[in-house]
């Protein structure tokens, strides 16, 4: 065992990503001199910018962590993992103090188990991810649908004002998540799982024959997406006043765009938690610049895939999907 | 429908159809038992009038994963188009008619782009569904509009003998198969499928491929927009959101597979079928239709459980 972490040691994780991800602190500090710029309260900006930017982190390490492992591998569940986290652990608390803990224990479980039954969909029907999470999405939305339709939980009061605490311009959520980030950023450089999930991304055949439980480390991070959509889903519904079917609908497309903007490859290989924490401010700034400028709710959309295809083209990935 | 069977015959062998035509029975039967009138004419018009829509969809997607790609952004635009249709085209007909072959214009920017800057299809589509959606929403913010009559009179034709939706899926499965299995153009799409390196160094341009197929990927979408246009006979932004799971589903049921290559157009026409009468079986049943998509994805799930339990001996494809 201590040889195969010798031979993976030598893998030129940092050399690949090296470049990428700054490019997306250089986007957010552009972008936020534009806001300063035409904004008067660009301190207030950056501020609800970073509470936002929380979720967009949270859901952008999950999906990264998926597509890290290689291939065809993402998850396109996670926005309905976040509905149904999020209604879970809203009608457990019920509104009251006392089942904080129990509520977010419960939308966690919810995560893990969507992401355990998305690997087992792609384990055992041998399809491609991408048909399968997109599949057990649909299924979890309808669960949503069901069970919780029309159902108006308000999120209990301590947990309210827990997630909408600051520490002058800085949220508490926010120091939260990048706690996480810094554990994440450990666990993919210096743990065996990262070292494991990055060998299986670069090949997964010569990781197999390395000794690396392929799909044990798969399945864990399947459940660790899982669990980040839930998390994002028990505090998204915290600070907006309660869960929503839509909730999770534009974490579809973000939870791609950030690790991508942040230098992570798309075909999977290479991760980088800093370049997430960069993507995901840019994003937002992005969204806060043109809510400043007014822009209406259409324009808004196409502005948003206009900027992100345009990151995309430019930065151009070498390697593709098979 | 001689002609059907033989055309089947020659380009797949029965057996790939046998999975689409059964597990379109499995939903079929159960419909004719609780309601015999569905077929008749009139029934079956009902019955498989979504289907038409639906279909000409999932013969887009089934263009996409042919070579290999995915379009994500298929229901957006379909409901971008019945905006254009419904709003659009009716104060401004060349503004409208400007706009969907601008929309073919991007689909084949889009498809050479997926080559040329080695782009994940996934990733670049999901950012086109914003750019459609933004659209829809700017042209037309709620449902409403005013779909031109000829489209809703195209889509409910009297057909003698045949219901219309009948007839109309037979010709577009027919056609489908037609262009894959009888055209260099359906060669080389499934040869870039199955192998993109052979396709490439017998010297043709893979780029202008992909453009090609994604510029009719944009047109079957903006076909099958106009003919939802003319059934639901309203300009709505969302109203085919489901359609991404629905046309891949359809794909997928059809014994397409997501490797590229291996395809069929009367599967996919089948599977369209499926997915349009799983609704409607719910509704006889009584369920409600909140169940619907998720009843759809977990009988694509189920067909692709079997599926791969006949082929299990074959070893692991994506894992």
């Amino acid at each position: 065992m201590y040889s195969v972490r010798e031979r993976l040691r030598v893998l030129p994780l940092r050399d690949i990503a090296a470049a990428k991800w700054l490019w997306s602190f250089v986007g957010a500090i552009l972008v936020y001199l534009v806001i300063s710029v035409v904004s008067s309260d660009a301190v207030g900006t950056l501020t609800a910018s970073a509470s936002f930017a929380s979720f967009f982190m949270l859901v952008g390490m999950g999906q990264m962590l998926v597509i890290t492992l290689g291939p065809g591998n993402i998850d396109l569940s996670i926005p309905y993992t976040i509905g149904l986290a999020g209604f879970v652990a809203m009608k457990l608390m019920n509104a009251t103090n006392n089942e904080i803990a129990l509520g977010i224990i419960a939308g966690l479980a919810v995560g893990a188990a969507v992401g355990a039954f998305n690997f087992g969909l792609i384990r055992l029907i041998r399809i491609p991810p991408m048909i399968a999470t997109l599949a057990s999405g649909f299924v979890v939305q309808t669960f949503s649908i069901v069970f919780f339709r029309g159902l108006q939980i308000k999120p209990p009061v301590s947990l309210s004002n827990f997630v909408a605490t600051r520490f002058g311009i800085v949220p508490l959520l926010f120091l939260l998540v990048l706690a996480i980030a810094i554990v994440m950023h450990y666990v993919l450089t210096r743990s065996r799982f990262g070292r494991y999930i990055h060998a299986i991304g670069q090949n997964t055949k010569a990781a197999s024959l390395a000794a690396i439980k392929v799909n044990t480390n798969k399945l864990l991070t399947y459940v660790l997406c899982g669990v980040f959509a839930g998390l994002t889903g028990v505090l998204l519904s915290a600070f907006g006043g309660g869960a929503t079917l839509g909730m999770g609908h534009e974490y579809l497309l973000n939870s791609i765009a950030v690790p991508v903007i942040g230098g992570s490859s798309i075909a999977g290989g290479n991760s980088n938690v800093p370049g997430i924490l960069g993507a995901s401010l840019f994003l937002l700034l992005i969204l806060y610049l043109l809510d400043i400028l007014g822009t209406a709710i259409g324009l808004r959309y196409i502005l948003t895939g206009v900027i992100i295809l345009g990151i995309i083209f430019a930065g151009g990935e070498r390697t593709r999907r098979k | 429908m001689m002609n059907l069977l033989a055309a089947v015959r020659r380009g797949n062998s029965l057996q790939v159809l046998l999975l689409p035509i059964l597990s379109m029975l499995v939903i079929l039967i159960p419909i004719a038992v609780l309601r015999p009138f569905v077929l008749k004419y009139v029934g079956l018009q009902l019955l498989l009038n979504m289907a038409i829509p639906l279909s000409l969809a999932t013969i887009g997607q089934m263009f996409a994963m042919a070579i290999g790609e995915i379009d994500f952004s298929i229901g957006n635009l379909v409901g971008l188009v019945t905006c254009i249709v419904g709003t659009v085209m009716s104060h401004n007909f060349g503004l409208g008619l400007a706009m969907l072959l601008g929309i073919v214009g991007t689909y084949m920017l889009i498809g050479a782009f997926l080559n040329l800057r080695k782009l994940s299809s996934i990733v670049v589509t999901i950012g086109m569904s914003f750019v459609w959606t933004g659209l829809a929403v700017t042209i037309q913010p709620s449902p409403g509009g005013n779909i031109p009559a000829i489209l809703q009179k195209a889509t409910s034709l009297a057909v003698p003998f045949v219901p219309f939706p009948v007839l109309f899926l037979v010709i577009l499965a027919v056609l489908g198969h037609l262009v894959l299995f009888r055209t260099n153009f359906g060669i080389l799409l499934r040869g870039i499928g199955g192998n993109l390196k052979a396709v490439s160094q017998s010297g043709h341009s893979i780029a202008w491929m992909e453009a090609a197929v994604f510029g009719l990927v944009g047109l079957l979408g903006i076909l099958s927009g106009m003919a939802l246009a003319g059934i639901t006979t309203s300009a709505d932004a969302n109203v085919a959101s489901n359609y991404t799971l629905l046309t891949v589903a359809g794909v997928m049921l059809g014994g397409g597979s997501f490797a590229g290559g291996k395809i069929s157009a009367v599967g996919a026409v089948l599977g369209a079928c499926t997915m349009t009468l799983v609704g409607t079986l719910l509704t006889f049943l009584q369920i409600s239709p909140d169940w619907q998509i998720g009843a759809q994805g977990t009988i694509l799930l189920l067909v692709l459980f079997l599926s791969g339990l006949a082929q299990a001996q074959k070893g692991a494809r994506y894992v």
